[in-house]
């Protein structure tokens, strides 16, 4: 009896610094952009914290898929309600000497969904599955 | 039968186990002892960079410009990314950090870039660079091989073929624009100075101890590259272009600190300190600010980071 004592005492000393999280609390987010049906690559999906603190960012894939990350290693966004920025928008790169570098890439996605944004979730602890299908006809 | 003089296995045992359990204990934190001594110097590099700063303004009466294209080229507008070798604020800075022969040998400011490199003898100092640019915690290797810079007749605008030359690395980054990196009309600590613009104390409206002057780029986080940054001298200064001279020598804040979900991340402050960076502030203060500081990544100056970086935004923030 008091040898499993000893052990279970012993097991616990060695676990030490394995559990307890470091850094705020995040729920992992994924989902998926359309833009008027059609999957939508290479945007800029951001989620503002209402409350304030960091925005955690993610650039959908070829499929419009995204993952939010919050800062290096850590995936998800802080708990809490978050509004929503999309944006396809890249500036166009001039050279020193007025040569277009590079041409960006024009605002696909409208006001509504950036700017003016309306688009809001709250983001719970565990899994988070947002897709959200954009409408630019109107 | 007299019980024989001696230890047991079991008692043996049990002694071996507690000492395994107390240098289990001790090894993690030995580690963390190390890393708190490379970042306490890598805070004593900045700080040095603080009163060099500082020194620079008493000379100059300005803050030095994150880098400095040759002025009689701009006007001719033969300065193409690529060719031009630009001088940057690390440079400048050389005599106020006890550098003066460096800096009288690559003739800072006096001859362009890339031709001060075009000499084998130079070339070889300012690949040694140093040591004060560097960060210990950094991972980055000691010639940076991922923002390369002209030399002689130069290279191709992104300067990856053989026009261009590694030289060192640096692991500090001026503050340029709270929101993208600006060549001209920037908020933030330092810039191109071919604009006429410049900074001061009496420009740092939002209080010296307010504002962001310097801080650090990681050389890799997460297995993500941010390349860190070259002393002394950069590539052409396309605007926010990752490739190109401005984001060697600055940073900006449009990109969360420690990012590593963009390509143009390697355009922000990172470093491989836990949970944050270091940063030096234009009263010459070192603060660590932790990644899960208030920010917000869009366009409007409107979180602490963003107020932190930009000079005059009217908000000058206390607790961060």
């Amino acid at each position: 009896m008091k040898r499993n004592a000893f052990l279970l005492g012993l097991a616990l000393l060695l676990t030490t610094g394995c559990f307890g999280s470091s850094g705020p609390q995040l729920g992992k987010v994924h989902g998926t952009v359309t833009l008027d049906g059609q999957p939508l690559a290479g945007a800029t999906v951001a989620f503002d914290p209402v409350a304030g603190g960091r925005t955690s960012e993610a650039t959908t894939d070829a499929e419009g898929h995204f993952q939010l990350q919050f800062a290096a290693g850590a995936e998800g966004a802080l708990l809490g309600e978050h509004s929503i920025r999309i944006h396809t928008f890249q500036a166009r790169v001039l050279t020193d000497n007025g040569k277009v570098q590079d041409p960006g890439v024009p605002e696909k996605v409208p006001a509504k969904y950036n700017d003016e944004t309306e688009l809001k979730r709250t983001i719970e602890r565990g899994e988070n599955n947002f897709d959200f299908d954009l409408d630019s006809t109107q | 039968m007299a019980r024989s003089k001696g230890f047991t296995l079991v008692e043996l045992l049990v002694v071996i186990a507690i000492i395994g359990v107390l240098i289990a204990l001790l090894l993690p934190a030995v580690q963390q002892a190390r890393e708190a001594a490379r970042r306490m110097q890598c805070s004593n590099n900045l700080k040095q960079i603080g009163l060099a700063l500082h020194n620079y303004h008493d000379v100059a009466k300005r803050f030095p410009p994150a880098l400095q294209l040759d002025r009689a080229r701009v006007l001719a507008s033969n300065c193409p990314e690529g060719k031009c070798g630009t001088w940057t604020w690390s440079a400048f800075i050389l005599p106020f950090v006890e550098q003066s022969n460096l800096y009288d040998q690559l003739q800072v400011g006096k001859l362009a870039g890339e031709l001060s490199l075009g000499d084998a003898d130079r070339l070889k100092s300012a690949e040694a660079g140093f040591d004060g640019y560097r960060c210990p915690s950094s991972t980055a290797p000691e010639l940076n091989s991922e923002r390369k810079v002209p030399a002689g007749s130069g290279g191709n605008t992104d300067c990856t073929d053989a026009g261009c030359l590694q030289i060192a690395t640096s692991s500090y980054v001026g503050s340029n624009d709270s929101y993208n990196l600006e060549r001209a009309n920037w908020d933030g600590f330092m810039g191109r100075d071919s604009e006429g613009q410049y900074v001061n104390f009496a420009r740092v409206t939002d209080g010296s101890s307010n504002t962001i002057a310097v801080g650090e780029r990681a050389w890799m986080l997460a297995g993500f590259s941010l390349r860190a940054s070259t002393q002394l001298i950069a590539n052409g200064d396309t605007e926010d272009h990752s490739r190109q001279g401005y984001s060697y020598p600055a940073a900006a804040g449009r990109w969360p600190l420690n990012c590593t979900n963009n390509a143009a991340c390697d355009r922000g402050f990172s470093s491989t300190h836990p949970g944050g960076a270091l940063f030096l502030f234009v009263d010459g203060s070192v603060h660590f600010l932790a990644e899960t500081i208030d920010h917000n990544t869009n366009s409007t100056t409107n979180s602490t980071y963003e107020y932190l970086i930009r000079r005059d935004d009217g908000n000058p923030v206390s607790n961060f």
